[in-house]
């Protein structure tokens, strides 16, 4: 009941959306039934398809799970040195702009050529694509800490890793937790393109394998269900996110 | 329980402008030296030249006969703001200064020792636990406070601690920190104290230092005798004490009009240029 109450506005729009498509698909036939069957039909499918799309879930997930925290060490370990030493990021950056001018989905033909299965493959380009925010805004976050919080850890003498575990992640935190975020949906992204590329299981792989089939019920179905599961991710990121930052005047 | 020795210092943060110009003065060991000055004579700047935050020349400025290389545990630095980091509890603040300084306490150890420290300075130990955005100013003040008192250190550096609080709170930590700071009878701390307030520097101080505007020098020294030095009882009564609240108020209130007439002057000859 609590819960109803505090996202009923969530809930309106849920509703809402529904009842546009049924307005647009029965009622009114402004779309086609064939690529936007009823919805009903949709959810009856649930049950029989369930344990396939589980399967895809947890496809995908190991993909997903792997690449980004291999891109969120490989960024925010890459991003601190080079936001703390200033010579290297002058080196350095313009080299760093010119690679995130590649787009990421590009290189999927490389990749596969170059690794010795897909999942490492896909799981390269998820990374790669994560990682490249979360450097980026990792380096912005560590230089712009406010120098006083340094000043003030050197008068304390406090040494080198214990400085960069107490002072200068914790500091440049609400930057690199602002990177990971776009760099969660990044990969999501990512991972429906790799998965489009030679996968054998996953939820992009799910829809695309129906839509192939032109079974558009499947493919609503797979929609739906990724969609549920996109949000659980953010949910509980955003949970970890609000948990770490709540020292912020903000929070 | 450290001297300083500041000999002819100078020091300018970018080449063209010398913020202090030729600062002269010496701490004995268990001064309570309060600096006054205008806004901008570098007072903040010569407290971090003293914290080892900016560089000096090793011949103009020597603690305990040692040059300034770097910060360190021995001259804690209480900041106006920025004392704490926000995200830890009030008390971890002072349990990782704790930490470098005693290396081998325990955590319950630091725990019990940060609270003491909080008692000492009327803090309530349920706020141990609370972040710094969730306390007040003067609260957040104590904790630096605290902190820098907690470590032990024979130098203290404070940059108007008491700046943004009201009457009486001030008057309760100026208080306490004379206490913790007299009772330590033959090894007291050396405390620098920078001070907007002339009263605050005739309360607290064993030695009085004005600097002039920058590029500074010192102005005006007075040096109190454990004997006369000011009560808080006796801070708006005792004529002597009046008379040097008029002559310092005076010679900071001239050095500003003088430089006012200065820099006029100054415009002035460009104009005919
Ligand atoms: N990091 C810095 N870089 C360049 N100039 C600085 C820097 N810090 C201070 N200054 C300049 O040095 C001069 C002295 O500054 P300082 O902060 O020491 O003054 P202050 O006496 O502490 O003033 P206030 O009473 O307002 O705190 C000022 O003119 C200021 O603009
Ligand atoms: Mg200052």
């Amino acid at each position: 009941m609590n819960f109803l109450k505090r996202n009923y506005g969530v809930i309106l729009v849920g509703v809402g959306l529904v009842v546009l498509y049924i307005l647009l698909t029965q009622t009114f036939n402004v779309l086609s039934d064939f690529l936007f069957p009823n919805l009903a039909d949709v959810l009856k499918r649930f049950p029989e398809y369930i344990g396939e799309m589980m399967g895809n879930l947890w496809a995908s997930l190991k993909l997903l799970i792997v690449a980004f925290v291999i891109a969120l060490v490989l960024g925010i370990g890459l991003g601190t040195l080079i936001g703390l030493k200033s010579g290297l990021r002058r080196t350095i950056s313009p080299w760093i702009t010119a690679a995130t001018a590649i787009p990421v989905p590009l290189l999927t033909p490389y990749a596969l050529n170059i690794f010795p299965s897909f999942k490492w493959a896909s799981i390269f380009l998820i990374s790669l694509a994560a990682f490249w925010v979360i450097l980026a805004t990792t380096i912005g976050a560590v230089v712009s800490i406010d120098r006083r919080y340094l000043e003030n850890a050197e008068t304390l003498e406090i040494p080198k890793m214990q400085k960069l575990f107490k002072i200068i992640l914790p500091a440049a935190s609400p930057g690199i937790f602002a990177g990971a975020e776009v760099a969660l949906t990044l990969s999501f992204m990512m991972l429906a393109v790799a998965e489009m590329f030679g996968a054998r299981a996953g939820l992009a792989f799910f829809v695309h394998h129906y839509s192939d089939l032109a079974r558009f019920d499947l493919v609503l179905l797979g929609f739906l269900f990724t969609a549920f599961w996109l949000v659980v991710i953010t949910i509980i990121f955003d949970r970890i996110k609000k948990r770490s930052l709540n020292w912020t005047i903000n929070n | 329980m450290l001297d300083v020795v500041v000999d002819h210092l100078q020091f300018a943060y970018d080449k063209n402008t010398l913020v202090l110009g030729d600062v002269n003065l010496t701490a004995n060991a268990g001064d309570f030296i309060c600096l006054l000055g205008q806004s901008g004579c570098g007072k903040s700047t010569l407290l971090r030249l003293l914290a080892g935050l900016e560089k000096s020349d090793p011949n103009q400025l020597r603690i305990g006969g040692k040059s300034v290389e770097k910060p360190s545990l021995d001259r804690p630095m209480v900041f106006q703001d920025y004392g704490l980091f926000p995200w830890m509890t009030a008390g971890e603040n002072i349990g990782i200064a704790l930490k470098q300084k005693y290396p081998d306490w325990t955590k319950e150890k630091r725990r019990e020792v940060a609270l003491e420290w909080m008692d000492n300075l009327g803090l309530e130990p349920e706020l141990h636990d609370k972040l710094p955005r969730d306390l007040s100013g003067g609260q957040k003040q104590r904790f630096g406070v605290a902190r820098a008192f907690a470590i032990d250190a024979p130098l203290l550096l404070m940059d108007e601690p008491f700046g943004a609080l009201d009457a009486v709170t001030k008057a309760l930590l100026q208080d306490t920190v004379i206490d913790l700071w007299s009772k330590e009878k033959d090894h007291r701390k050396t405390i620098f104290f920078v001070t907007h307030s002339v009263d605050e520097a005739l309360l607290l101080a064993t030695d009085i230092v004005v600097l002039g505007q920058a590029p500074s020098k010192v102005i005006y020294t007075h040096h109190f005798d454990e004997s006369n030095k000011p009560k808080r009882e006796t801070l708006f009564t005792d004529p002597a004490v009046n008379d040097l609240r008029t002559k310092l108020t005076q010679i900071i209130y001239e050095e500003s009009t003088e430089r006012a007439r200065r820099l006029e002057a100054e415009r002035a000859a460009q104009h005919t240029n």
